[in-house]
This record gives structure tokens, C-alpha cells and sequence, in this order.
């Protein structure tokens, strides 16, 4: 199939160009044509003269020689005169010249007269004959008679008279013809030279008005663009530069109405923000200028009785400072929850991970309840089913949630019961807990609000009820804190259900936010005895986020170590020497080391080269420790990281999720020429746990992928638009477009995984085009612009 | 005896209020919600009401709105207790109907002074009201 190039404006106006380039030679090929005719035309006209005084002369001469030889007769029949020898002689040489002169009639005679010609000819030889023998027989009298002659002489005159008027016929003919051929070359010259003119006049037109035309639209849709309309699509009319600017313009105008959009939203947002602030400030006003009003109110009261009787009622002034406590404590409570609230929208709520079991805690929240739940007649149940693995989570928050939960349920049940039901979803790995009461219930419009703030089903039901209408609502973002999800049904009359789902295992990223016990104080969370609880093993081995080996002499090193693993929910597996500590390393298969260097007997040092020289240890990476920084000998020697003494528990947590292939997002294939940039990325991804492996060929890129089969993979960055290109489509679709070099290596290909093209710079629309791949796999990456790269690493 | 319709939801303030207001000689009406306070002026007119406009069932404004939308009770003096503080919540209960606005936590004598101010004005305005005297000296608290 033939591709017709692309329309460009450069090709339109080279081809302009050859057309009228190409039409000026024909017209001056046609003008050469026509003037050489006019030569010929001259040409034969001069002939035609030449000719014509040829006969003239040959005419003249005749008449002369006739004359002659008629007085030549005339004299012998009067006085029988004799020629002289030199008279004859000249009579017979005046007749050679006369021969000679009709011969030289020759080239002036045309075709269509060589006929007249020869006869011309045949009729003078006879003629020459007679006058020959005439002279040579003149003195012997044996001429031929003056009557031959004559008739002779009158033949050869109606023969030059014949030759001359047909040839003057011809000479006519021709000139008329070469006219005509004149005529008509001068008539194809006008006609392409004016066809030129129109031709050069019309493309010109043309191609200022196309060219117009695209501007004109093009600088129409600018100013509409420019004037605000981002929506606006100039329309791309021509493939050609035109075409390329106006789609420029439109991807720019997306990029820019994109960008409007964002901006524009984030303004509704900052304002929705603004508006639920101010209505949260008022609503909080509100809730605390109750309380306070009872509280004032009664202590007036209780005063004005003192001041003006200087004796007190006791009961009643019990009763009324009962009131005030109770106000006041109503008071603490809401602005612990608006503290609350606040922390956690302000994102200083952190969350402190740890294992725990949640059933225990719900047991003794439920033991805590109790009397609460029988003084309104509920009764209070758990139900569990077998095998709740233990969470991985905040256990502040956790109790706090449900503390929030059964105390709602309590206060809007009568003689009712009240259930915890906790069960286990394996496919998602979230522990499912149900909250439900046989209370009050609520209506639909009322469920819609309930996680709102300060929103109680009715406001009614606050004076009836209690509560800072703040207990929900920060119960919600707890539960988002802990990456869980919370909902809720209810009847009005019936009863709700709230439903909690919590992982059993934080994301790793989340684990980053845990924060040292020491600065928990300070923050002043309540820390439970569960969570102080550091000597108790609490990670199961199976719900480990990974199995570390601990090689230390120094046993407290080793619990210190031991327990950050813990906290991080690692299982921890104790070496107290280097002997021990291969030995373990071969037996148990550990995800990770953590070697200290500095060992009696066997150092550290040793232990590494021993570990990295055999076959079953060689793969499991070696974190090393060590009072002193050497980290570049250590990495030189095979050690995959260096974590100096004291150990700082963040940066172990870091460095232990960079390493450990459990906790790892995924295999990242990098595609691209070492520079700057590809360390750049390679960083960027080893920050998001991903594990990165590294080709700079095709070739080296299908060993690798051999290898490991890679999740995702990164091309380009440095590398020329033609190998990219090449490794795209090889990666891609198995097959390369140009040279294979009949290697085998196209096995695995083509990968499953999503392929990237990163790029430095921006790619022009042709380049992008070449490539063949949606522009979302096309990434700017540099230094001062990570481009999309984190929306295609974090797709959420 | 001036009677005073207490329009009050929480129990505490409503207990506060009415012991309060009746050791200054006044008798109060308690009523929990917007609905309840109709009933009770429609039963018997009092000669004031204090109102909070946060009420269930029915809330202040649409009460001050129903009570001033009906002849008898057009000039009826109206005081909205509230605990919106903000000034568009005055213009607000204003709006409904009220003849006057104090917020929670109440300064008690001003409100005595409002109090004062209105059943003045009210007598003046509506003279065949009722034979309710301005102010009773206050009287000695009951026990």
C-alpha cells in the first residue's frame, strides 16, 4: 500500500515551484520551436528570391544566345560567312556557362518540382544540342536548320516558363505550410504562458488563502482559548505544520483546562472547607454555650441562695451542683472531641501500630459496659468465630471506636440486647466486626447525616440522650486512620448495625507513621497495658510481614533489636554468635539479616563472606551493623545495607521494607543508558518499595526478563527514539521491526506487564506518534518534574 | 401575677430558669417543645414568652411565626433564648417574630431588664391585655 506523504506546507509550495518551473521550460522549448520555424520560413523565402533570379539570369541568357545564333544564320544565308577558330570556341564556352548556370538551379529546386526540373533539363540539353552542332557545323554547313532550333529554343522557354511558375507554386505552398506551423507554436507558447500565469496566480491565491484560512482559525481559536473558552477545539482541518501547531494548541488548552479544573475544585474545596469551619464554629458555640448556661446559671443561683438567706437548702444545693459537675464534664467531654476532630483533620492524629488481639479488648470493654448496658435493661453479647487473627493496628484507637460504639448502643437501647459480632473475611484478609442494637433505630434521612459532626438523628434526642454529636464522627475518621472502612444500617424502631472492617495488616507505607512510645506521652494518648506490653510476643510467625535473622553477641542488643522487629511486625529469629547464626541462616531461610559486625571468634566480616559464598544463603540479603561507618566496604563485600549502632528503629523500619521481597510492591524492569536521570528513578522507585532490575540493551532486558519476570517496566530516559522504539515493539508485540539478529531470546516475549516510555523532555506529537502507545504510558521524568510517574506507581 | 411561658428542651436550663424567674415573683409555664408551647398559649395566654429556638418537634422560629400569624397572639411579647451567638442569629429570631433576643449563657438581670422593658411596653401598647401590674416587687423566694 502506498502512504501518501503528508500534505506539508514546505511540499505544497516545493511542488508549486517544480509546476512552474516545469511550465517556463515549455514555453521557452515551444518559443525555440516557433522561431526556428521563422528561420525556415526566411530560409525558403530567400531560396524562393535566389531561384527566381537564377531563372531570370538563365532566361536572359537564352534569349541572348538565341539572338546570337539567329544572326549567326542570318549572316551565312546572306554572305556565307566563316566562324574564326576563337569564335566558335567562345559560342561553345558561352554554352557550357549557360549549362552550368541551369544546372546551378539545382539546390534552389523543390521537391515538388524536381519533375519541371529534369524536363527543364532534358528540353535544354536538346536545345544545347542543336546550338552545338549549330556552331561546330557553321563553317562545314552542316548545322541543323534555324526552324529545329527555334522549335528547340521555344521548348526549353516553355519549360523554364513551366519550371519557374512551379516553383514559384511551391515556394508558396511551403511558406504558407511553415506559416501555419508558426502560427501554431506561437499560439501553444501564448496559450502556456498564459496557462503558467493563471497557473502561478491561482497556487499563489490558493495558497494564501488555505494558509489564511488555518491561521486565521488558528488565531481565532487562540483568542477564544485565550479569552477563557478552555473548553474550545480549534478544529484540526490539515495534517500538515499548521495541523501539528493547531493540535499543540489544543493539547495545551486541555493540559490548561485540566489544570483550571484542578485549581477550580481545589477553590470549592478550600470554601467547602472554609464553610464547614465557619458552621463547625458555630455549631461548636452552640454546644458549648449550653452547659455553660446551666453551669452560670446554677452557681448564680446557688449564690444569690447563700448571699440572701446565708443558709442553704443542702439537698438542693447538691442537686444543683450535681447539675454544674455534670455540665462541666459534658463540657470536657466535647472538647476532647473537638480536639480530637481537629487532630485529626489537621493530620496530627498519628496512628501507633501494634499487635494485638482485638477480641480481648472487646471482652473487656464488654465487661466495662456492663453495668451501664443493665441499668437501661440491655444485654450485652460477643460473638466470634474461630480464628481471628490478631491485627496489626492502633489499639488506642481501637478501643476508643468501640468504647464510641457500645456507649451510642447503650444510650439508645431499652431493654434490649446488644451484639458484637467479630468474624474473619480470609479473601481480603480484614477482620468483620458488626455493632448491633434492638434500639431506637433511625430513619433513612437521619442514617444519611449520622457521620456528620454535631449532627444527632434530632436534636431532641441529645437533650434525651446526651452526647456531643462528635462520637461518630470521629469514630468514622479512626476507622479511616486504621485503613479500615466503617458503614451503617438501621430501622427506625428496630435497632442499627454499625459495621467495622479493619485489615489485618497495615499497608506498608502506613507503618512509617508510628511514632516512638516516649513522644506518645507527650501527645497524651492513653497508652493501654497492651501496648506497653514489649516482652510478649505478639507477631505470629505466619502473619509476619517477613522473617528476620538477629546476629549479635550482645544479648541486649539483640532484645532491643528483637523488640523494634516486633513493633514492626517482623518475626524475629535470635543467633547469639556467628557459628549459630549460618547455621540458622541455612536451617530456617530468614527473608532478611541483621549481622553485627563487630562478634567475638567469627567477626562479622567473616560471617558475610561465609554467607554470601554459599549456595543456600547467597540470596538473602544482609543488613550490616556497626558503631562505625562502613557502609562502602560492607556494600563492596556483598552486604545489601548498612544500619549504624545505635539503632535507630524509623530507620531500620525503612530499611527492612526496602529489602524485604515480602513487603515488596512489585519487580520494575529499567530499561535505559546509566545517567543521572535513571538514578534518579531507580531511587524514586526503590522509595516505593519497588524491586528494581536494570537492562541497557534489548538483550540484556530479555535475560532479565527471564530471569524475573518484571510487574512493570520502565524504557527510555536517555535512550535514542529509534531504540526505544525498537525494544517497544520487540517488548510489545515479540517481534522487531527491523534486523532481528536471530537470537533466541524472544521466549518470554511479549510481556504481560505494562510498559512505560520515560522521558527527559517532553516527546514532540511525530515521536509519540512512532511509538504507538497511549500518551498515559508516556511519563516526564527529571529532576524538577516527577511527571505521573507516582500515578503510575500508586494507581489509587 | 405576671405569667411567664417558659419554652425550654433541656431539662437543666429549664429547671434553672423557672426556679430563677419564680423567685422573682414570676409564674412560670414550662413547656419542652414548639408544640407543647401552642397547646399552652392557646389554652391559657400568658403574658410573656421566653423562647429557645433550637427546640424539637417544633422549632422557635416556626413557633414566634404560627404565634404571630394568629390575631390573638400578634403582640404577644416573645424573648428568644438561644445559644447562637452569631449576629445574624439575632437578625434571625428577629425575623421569626421575636421582640427581643438574649443568648445563653444568660446574663440573668439583663434578662430580668428585657423582661421588664417588654411587659411595659406591651401594657402601654395593649392596655385591655390583662391587669398585670409592670413588675411585682420581688417577693421572698418560694422554698
Amino acid at each position: 500500500m502506498i502512504s501518501l506523504p503528508r500534505l506539508t506546507l514546505r511540499l505544497r509550495l516545493s511542488i508549486s515551484i517544480v509546476a512552474i518551473v516545469a511550465l517556463f521550460t515549455l514555453t521557452n522549448i515551444t518559443y525555440q520551436l516557433s522561431s526556428e520555424n521563422r528561420n525556415l520560413r526566411l530560409d525558403n523565402l530567400q531560396n524562393a528570391v535566389a531561384g527566381q533570379l537564377a531563372t531570370v539570369t538563365i532566361r536572359q541568357l537564352l534569349d541572348k544566345q538565341q539572338k546570337e545564333i539567329l544572326v549567326l544564320d542570318a549572316l551565312k544565308d546572306s554572305d556565307k560567312q566563316k566562324l574564326s577558330e576563337d569564335e566558335i570556341e567562345n559560342g561553345l564556352s558561352d554554352l557550357i556557362s549557360l549549362q552550368a548556370e541551369i544546372r546551378h538551379l539545382q539546390p534552389y529546386v523543390y521537391a515538388d518540382n524536381t519533375e519541371g526540373f529534369s524536363l527543364l533539363i532534358d528540353a535544354y540539353e536538346a536545345l544545347h544540342d542543336r546550338w552545338h552542332r549549330f556552331y561546330i557545323g557553321y563553317n562545314n554547313n552542316q548545322m541543323p536548320s534555324a526552324k529545329e532550333i527555334e522549335s528547340e529554343f521555344a521548348n526549353t522557354v516553355q519549360s523554364l516558363g513551366e519550371f519557374e511558375s512551379l516553383e514559384i507554386l511551391a515556394a508558396e505552398q511551403q511558406t504558407l505550410d511553415l506559416q501555419k506551423t508558426v502560427r501554431f507554436t506561437d499560439r501553444i507558447t501564448l496559450a502556456i504562458y498564459l496557462f503558467t500565469i493563471a497557473l502561478t496566480v491561482s497556487l499563489g491565491y490558493l495558497l494564501i488563502r488555505y494558509t489564511n484560512r488555518s491561521l486565521n482559525e488558528l488565531n481565532l481559536g487562540t483568542v477564544r482559548i485565550g479569552g477563557g473558552d478552555l473548553k474550545y477545539h480549534i478544529p484540526v482541518n490539515s495534517d500538515d505544520e499548521i495541523g501539528d501547531l493547531t493540535i499543540a494548541f489544543n493539547e495545551m488548552s486541555d493540559k490548561l483546562s485540566n489544570a483550571m479544573a484542578q485549581v477550580q475544585q481545589s477553590k470549592e474545596k478550600a470554601d467547602q472547607a472554609n464553610r464547614s469551619k465557619t458552621n463547625f464554629l458555630a455549631n461548636m458555640s452552640h454546644e458549648l454555650r449550653t452547659p455553660l448556661n446551666a453551669i452560670i446559671g446554677y452557681s448564680e443561683m446557688i449564690i444569690e441562695d447563700y448571699r440572701e438567706e446565708k443558709t442553704l437548702d443542702e439537698d438542693q444545693a447538691v442537686e444543683d451542683l450535681t447539675r454544674i459537675l455534670s455540665a462541666g464534664r459534658h463540657l470536657l467531654q466535647l472538647i476532647n472531641d473537638v480536639l480530637d476532630l481537629a487532630k485529626i483533620e489537621s493530620g496530627n492524629m498519628t496512628v501507633f501500630n501494634e499487635t494485638f488481639d482485638s477480641i480481648d479488648i472487646l471482652e473487656e470493654l464488654l465487661r466495662t459496659m456492663s453495668p451501664i448496658a443493665k441499668k437501661s435493661g440491655n444485654a450485652l453479647v460477643l460473638e466470634k468465630s474461630e480464628n481471628i487473627p490478631k491485627l496489626y493496628n492502633d489499639a488506642i484507637k481501637f478501643r476508643q471506636l468501640f468504647l464510641n460504639l457500645l456507649s451510642n448502643a447503650c444510650k439508645f437501647t431499652q431493654d434490649g440486647k446488644i451484639t458484637v459480632l467479630v468474624s474473619y473475611n480470609e479473601k481480603t484478609r480484614h477482620a468483620v466486626y458488626h455493632v448491633s442494637d434492638t434500639g431506637i433505630g433511625m430513619t433513612p434521612s437521619q442514617l444519611n447525616r449520622v457521620f456528620e459532626a454535631f449532627v444527632q438523628a434530632d436534636s431532641s434526642t441529645s437533650k434525651k440522650y446526651g452526647g456531643t454529636g462528635l462520637g461518630l464522627s470521629i469514630s468514622k475518621q479512626f476507622v479511616e486512620l486504621m485503613d479500615g472502612s466503617m458503614d451503617v444500617t438501621s430501622a427506625e424502631g428496630e435497632g442499627t448495625t454499625f459495621t467495622i472492617l479493619l485489615p489485618t495488616r497495615m499497608p506498608a507505607k502506613r507503618q512509617s507513621s508510628t511514632i516512638p512510645a516516649e513522644n506518645q506521652q507527650e501527645l497524651g494518648l492513653n497508652i493501654s497495658d497492651d501496648a506497653n506490653a514489649d516482652n510478649e510476643s505478639t507477631v505470629l510467625e505466619n502473619e509476619a510481614l517477613g522473617r528476620v535473622l538477629v546476629i549479635d553477641d550482645d544479648p541486649e542488643a539483640r532484645q532491643l533489636l528483637l523488640r523494634h522487629l516486633e513493633k514492626e511486625g517482623y518475626w524475629g529469629i535470635e543467633a547469639e554468635d556467628a557459628k549459630h547464626g549460618i547455621e540458622l541462616a541455612h536451617e530456617q531461610q530468614p527473608d532478611l539479616i541483621l549481622l553485627d559486625l563487630m562478634m567475638p571468634n567469627i567477626d562479622g566480616w567473616t560471617t558475610l563472606s561465609v554467607l554470601k559464598e554459599s549456595e543456600s544463603t547467597r540470596h538473602i540479603p544482609v543488613v550490616l551493623q556497626s558503631m562505625l561507618d562502613e557502609k562502602n566496604l560492607g556494600l563492596d563485600l556483598g552486604a545489601a545495607e548498612f544500619l549504624p549502632k545505635p539503632v535507630d528503629r524509623q530507620r531500620m523500619a525503612t530499611i527492612l521494607r526496602h529489602l524485604n521481597p515480602q513487603d515488596r510492591r512489585g519487580s520494575a524492569l529499567l530499561i535505559a543508558p546509566e545517567s543521572e536521570a535513571r538514578q534518579l528513578l531507580l531511587e524514586e522507585l526503590a522509595d516505593e518499595a519497588w524491586q528494581c532490575m536494570v537492562a541497557t540493551s534489548l538483550s540484556q532486558a530479555t535475560e532479565r526478563i527471564q530471569q524475573k519476570t518484571p510487574d512493570i517496566i520502565f524504557l527510555g530516559l536517555g535512550m535514542s527514539s529509534d531504540n526505544v522504539a525498537e525494544i517497544l515493539s520487540m517488548l510489545s508485540k515479540g517481534q522487531v521491526t527491523e534486523d532481528s539478529n536471530g537470537d533466541d531470546t524472544s521466549a518470554n516475549l511479549p510481556v504481560r506487564a505494562p510498559i512505560y516510555v520515560v522521558s527527559e523532555t517532553a516527546l514532540g506529537s511525530s515521536e509519540s506518534r512512532r511509538l504507538d502507545l497511549p500518551a498515559d504510558q508516556i511519563i516526564l521524568f527529571n529532576k524538577n518534574d516527577k511527571g505521573t510517574l507516582d500515578k503510575v506507581l500508586n494507581p489509587k | 401575677m405576671t405569667h411567664i411561658l417558659l419554652v425550654e428542651d433541656n431539662e437543666m436550663n429549664r429547671d434553672m430558669l423557672t426556679r430563677r424567674l419564680e423567685r422573682k415573683g414570676f409564674t412560670i409555664e414550662p413547656a419542652g417543645d414548639g408544640e407543647e408551647a401552642l397547646q399552652k398559649i392557646s389554652a391559657a395566654l400568658p403574658d410573656l414568652v421566653l423562647m429557645d429556638m433550637n427546640l424539637p418537634v417544633r422549632n422557635g422560629w416556626s413557633t414566634c411565626r404560627e404565634l404571630r400569624a394568629n390575631a390573638s397572639t400578634a403582640n404577644l411579647p416573645i424573648i428568644a433564648l438561644t445559644a447562637h451567638a452569631m449576629a445574624e442569629d439575632e437578625q434571625k429570631a428577629l425575623d421569626a417574630g421575636c421582640n427581643d433576643y438574649t443568648t445563653k449563657p444568660i446574663d440573668f438581670p439583663l434578662l430580668l431588664a428585657k423582661i421588664d422593658k417588654l411587659l411595659s411596653s406591651d401594657s402601654s401598647s395593649t392596655p385591655a391585655a390583662k391587669t398585670s401590674k409592670p413588675k411585682s416587687p420581688p417577693k421572698p423566694p418560694n422554698q
